[in-house]
């Protein structure tokens, strides 16, 4: 791990479950356990997220729901299994520094338990697909070697045939799933950038050729990979700076075991600005033409967009991979002059992917 | 502590220290109206004084009654003096405190003042939890360290804050950045008269512009063209916070400028019915275009509908970022 967590905080409730324990025992060597502490009335400083601090709790919510999307964009129906919140890793562009109100580094001890219900909402639809992922509000597996989320939740996929999960993460941290028996229809992800945004933006994060030898590790141990630019970002020689990562990915990847690559531009909410200046006053993720979009966030201009992904599709398109490749949260316009094709609703890319899922899956 | 066993004295008004002193609380005040009151129907509460080390009096609460007894050319005032009965610094600032929270709102100058006096006699912890919940502000670490920062701004900053007439959002901007590029905001939010969101736009594009050409604000504030905007005749000072926000917005987006440009001369060169408008999403993020129209009864519409479908010129209306 590049991160350190100086102290775990066991919540109310949380002592009696055997993650809480598990976890614990993992981390009593590394840094100090507190016992249930009632959250300050104030926060010491707004901007200070606490990720040294890990707080095991047990979530009174449901933990399975689908991903946040907006009507006005298209959605892909993926569904968010929410393992925690905050994450270790401190991308300036990171939308949860304003997401949750709450800071510490949050992994939910109750998932075990949680799991049979979610087993039960799976298999009331059998003909549907569930594309479950764990990467939306933490990195999946980043805290896996405390959490040792990747020994429950492969064994628990293994028992639904509708459902695949994703693992999305920018970390090495793979030891988990290599010792892993259960490889199908696990999908361990990649979150890749330019090397120049890596270095200056992903604060804590490994490089990209580092995310890529493990891609390359879990692929050559038989999982299906897939791949993630989001946020991609506008900056000096983008287009150079991009095509590096395609030709490492040319070079460390095969194009034929990896289901999908998404894109998606920065975007972000109003208030992030504020927090992104404050945070990392040097940095020019900020320079570009951002304007208020139908859903109320700030992105880029749409021919800005338009020719990113259009420069990414030709990219990926080069390198053999022309299934699979989809827009995060964009409208059917840009679909079509970035992508050349539209699947125009929420709901037919949905199909799309799912598609994609029972082809590379066999399902 | 019971005020009511002070004792009555009269106090020459020379007698009394200069400026607010340690306990009282007042910043940016009209005393016109306090003036008035006092001259129709007298003084009805008398101003409580404690003796300070300088045999004078400091008051304790009553700051703005004495401040009206002087411009009214009273010579004395009857006071409560409370030297014995609020023996501490911290009584007299907290029965000025609660007085004052009883009976009107404070500003923001003077929640800055209450709290940097109270960062004297309390822990921060009390603070935080006692007392900003009292001033209608959160218990917030960041929020106390903004107030207390308000404390040492220039006066003409801190006047601003206290009229209203600079939004705390644009102060809590302005405080993160340099010295020159605040007064230079500053001076520029003075002159124009902006409205809070006229505001907040300005000190954004600049900002977003320094950062982005890598040169400093004051440079930024130095373009010609926002003088030029500034120094105009003819237009009125709306006009001149029009033009150079339009100025800077320009700047900041380029592309989008040039495209809204585009649009807007060609939808400006059809000539449309009168009762109908084409409206389209400032930021050319809908690909649809809108069409009003506004009709009487059925008759009144098939005759727009009839000129708009005679106007060939509609066909020049392009895709949004087609003129980029």
């Amino acid at each position: 791990m590049n991160f350190k967590i100086k102290a775990t905080i066991l919540e109310k409730d949380a002592e009696k479950y055997p993650f809480a324990h598990r976890a614990l025992e993992q981390l009593q060597s590394i840094c100090s356990v507190m016992g249930d502490q009632v959250l300050p009335v104030h926060r010491s400083d707004e901007f200070n997220l606490e990720k040294e601090t890990l707080r095991l709790i047990s979530f009174p919510g449901q933990l399975l729901k689908p991903c946040p999307g907006t009507r006005e964009y298209l959605c892909c129906g993926y569904q968010i299994l929410n393992i925690g919140t905050n994450c270790p890793i401190d991308c300036s562009y990171c939308v949860l520094q304003v997401y949750f109100n709450q800071p510490s580094l949050r992994v939910f001890v109750n998932l075990e338990e949680q799991l049979e219900a979610i087993g039960q909402v799976l298999e009331a639809s059998r003909r549907k697909i569930f594309r479950i992922g764990t990467g939306e509000f933490t990195d999946s597996l980043a805290l896996d070697p405390i959490m040792k989320w990747t020994k429950v939740l492969p064994s628990f996929v293994a028992k639904h045939n509708n459902t695949v999960l994703e693992f999305k993460t920018k970390t090495v941290s793979i030891e988990g799933l290599l010792s892993s028996p259960h490889r199908d229809r696990i999908v361990v992800s990649w979150s890749l950038n330019s090397q120049a945004i890596a270095s200056s933006e992903e604060h804590g994060a490994p490089s990209i050729k580092k995310r890529l030898e493990a891609a390359r590790a879990c692929q050559r141990e038989g999982y299906i990979l897939g791949f993630h630019f989001d946020p991609l970002i506008e900056h000096p020689s983008w287009k150079e700076e991009y095509a590096r990562t395609l030709d490492l990915l040319d070079h460390f990847i095969n194009p034929a075991k990896v289901i999908w690559i998404s894109l998606g531009c920065l975007r972000f909410m109003p208030s992030l600005k504020q927090v992104i200046r404050r945070r990392f006053q040097k940095t020019h993720i900020l320079d570009g033409e951002f304007v208020s979009g139908l859903d109320g966030k700030l992105r880029y201009i749409k021919p800005v967009r338009i020719e990113m992904y259009a420069f990414m599709k030709g990219k990926l398109s080069q390198w053999g991979f022309e299934s699979g490749i989809y827009l995060c949260m964009e409208s059917g316009d840009v679909w079509q002059k970035g992508l050349g094709w539209s699947p125009e609703s929420s709901e037919a890319l949905s199909l799309y992917l799912d598609n994609r899922t029972r082809e590379v899956f066999r399902i | 502590m019971d005020i009511r066993i002070g004792q009555g004295i009269w106090v020459d008004l020379d007698e009394m220290a200069e400026g607010p002193g340690p306990y009282t609380m007042s910043y940016g005040f009209n005393l016109d109206v306090l003036c008035e009151s006092i001259r129709k129907v007298g003084l009805l509460n008398p101003p409580l004084v404690a003796r300070n080390e300088k045999d004078s009096f400091d008051i304790v609460a009553g700051y703005r009654r004495i401040l009206a007894l002087k411009a009214l050319g009273e010579p004395k005032v009857l006071c409560k003096e409370v030297t014995s009965v609020l023996p501490s610094p911290l009584e007299r600032f907290l029965v000025n405190f609660y007085e004052n929270l009883a009976t009107r709102k404070f500003n923001d100058i003077e929640k800055a003042m209450i709290l940097e006096r109270l960062r004297g006699y309390v822990q921060k912890e009390e603070l935080l939890a006692s007392f900003m919940p009292f001033l209608s502000l959160p218990s917030h670490e960041g929020t106390l360290e903004f107030y207390l920062k308000l404390v040492n701004l220039e006066e003409s900053f801190q006047n601003a804050i206290s009229q209203e007439e600079i939004s705390l959002k644009i102060a809590k901007a302005l405080l993160e950045l340099d010295r020159d590029s605040q007064q230079v905001l500053f001076r520029w939010i003075g002159v124009l008269k902006f409205n809070f969101n006229q505001q907040m736009k300005f000190v954004e594009y600049v900002q977003d512009i320094s950062l982005r050409e890598n040169i400093t604000i004051p440079q930024v504030l130095s373009e010609v063209s926002l003088f030029c905007t500034l120094e105009n005749p003819r237009l009125n000072n709306p006009q001149k916070a029009k033009g150079v926000l339009e100025t800077l917005r320009v700047r900041r987006y380029p592309r989008l400028s040039m495209a809204r440009q585009v649009v807007e001369s060609r939808i400006s060169a059809i000539s449309l019915p009168p009762d109908a408008v084409i409206h389209y999403d400032a930021y050319l993020e809908d690909p649809n275009y809108h069409l009003e129209v506004r009709f009487k009864n059925g008759t009144d519409l098939r005759k727009t509908i009839r000129a708009l479908h005679s106007l060939d010129e509609l066909e020049a209306i392009p895709d949004p970022w087609a003129g980029e």
